[in-house]
């Protein structure tokens, strides 16, 4: 079969009308401008899956790792519990006066005992004695 | 750009707008929410129609035609836009012979790769420059042509058993076919 020629399609091309737009047709500017609000609402965002997915998971993990139980120590606390062992508070030492150096040992060691060996210091020179008791 | 302005605007370019989306979807329910689509786009993004690139109308009608092409693409019906080497399938031709003049047109039409309908009713109905289809089909001006030209011969194959029918000569001067370079 020939085919047309340009002039017959021409004719024929003008043969295929369109409608006009219809006269209800509106475009409401003002609701545009609400639907950036009511988007909050109603609105849709696409999110590729392996995104999504690494979002459950991430999600997922964090509440499993918030909501864990910390076992307490148990038994010998510092051989034998999980974890680092409790650490000992350590106060600092306080600053002594020239008077208290001059304290007895005796009265020394007493403090100590009840301060945790604050302000404790080695005998400097030890100078043994031999007691004999005579018969 | 003012409502007012914009008002203008949608008076102005609405028919084209919807007879492009029309033409495209072969659906008034598409073609007005496509029409609506292209003027709240204007409005709220006045900025992006540049003047000196060409007119309003090319620029809307450019929107519409990338809304419908995302419309297809959501319904997956992409896979058809890219057929260049179109050949007609006899089948269709038999079926439009049966047809009303019109209606065979436009099912002719319409049965073009979507690449080569968008330029040929951009050319052929709404006008438009080769330079401007260029644009707002996001082309070479040489692709616009060269596409142009296969649905001229695509249509031609199609609407061949109307040869008989048409009259020889005579009528109102062709406004069709002429295109603006």
């Amino acid at each position: 079969m020939e085919p047309l020629d340009d002039k017959e399609l021409n004719q024929l091309l003008r043969k295929w009308e369109a409608p006009a737009a219809p006269a209800t047709m509106r475009v409401e500017t003002s609701r545009s401008i609400q639907s950036l609000w009511s988007w909050l609402w109603s609105g849709r965002i696409h999110v590729p899956v392996p995104v999504g997915v690494a979002m459950v998971f991430g999600a997922l993990a964090f509440w499993i790792y918030s909501n864990r139980t910390v076992p307490a120590p148990i038994g010998n606390p510092v051989g034998n519990a999980i974890g680092s062992p409790p650490v000992p508070k350590v106060s600092p030492p306080p600053t002594m006066s020239p008077a208290e150096h001059t304290l007895p040992p005796a009265v020394e060691v007493d403090k100590a005992v009840t301060a945790a060996l604050s302000g404790f210091r080695p005998v400097g020179q030890v100078e043994p004695k031999i007691v004999r008791v005579q018969p | 750009m003012t409502e007012a302005e914009f008002q203008r605007f949608f008076d102005e370019h609405k028919d084209a707008v919807y007879r492009f989306a029309w033409r495209m979807t072969n659906s008034t329910a598409v073609a007005e929410d496509i029409a609506q689509d292209v003027f709240l786009s204007l409005f709220r993004q006045p900025k992006r129609f540049d003047p000196s690139r060409g007119p309003m109308r090319a620029f809307l009608l450019g929107i519409a035609r990338n809304l419908t092409l995302k419309l297809w693409r959501d319904e997956e019906r992409w896979e058809q836009l890219g057929n260049e080497e179109f050949v007609t399938p006899p089948a269709h031709v038999e079926h439009i012979v049966r047809s009303e003049n019109a209606a065979a047109v436009g099912k002719a039409v319409r049965s073009l790769p979507p690449l080569q309908r968008e330029v040929l009713i951009l050319a052929e109905y709404e006008d438009l420059s080769l330079e401007e289809i260029a644009r707002a089909v996001e082309s070479e001006v040489g692709t616009v042509k060269s596409r142009l030209h296969r649905a001229r011969e695509n249509l031609k194959q199609m609407l061949a058993p109307f040869k008989s029918v048409q009259p020889a000569s005579g009528g109102r001067p062709e406004k069709h076919g002429t295109i603006r370079r």
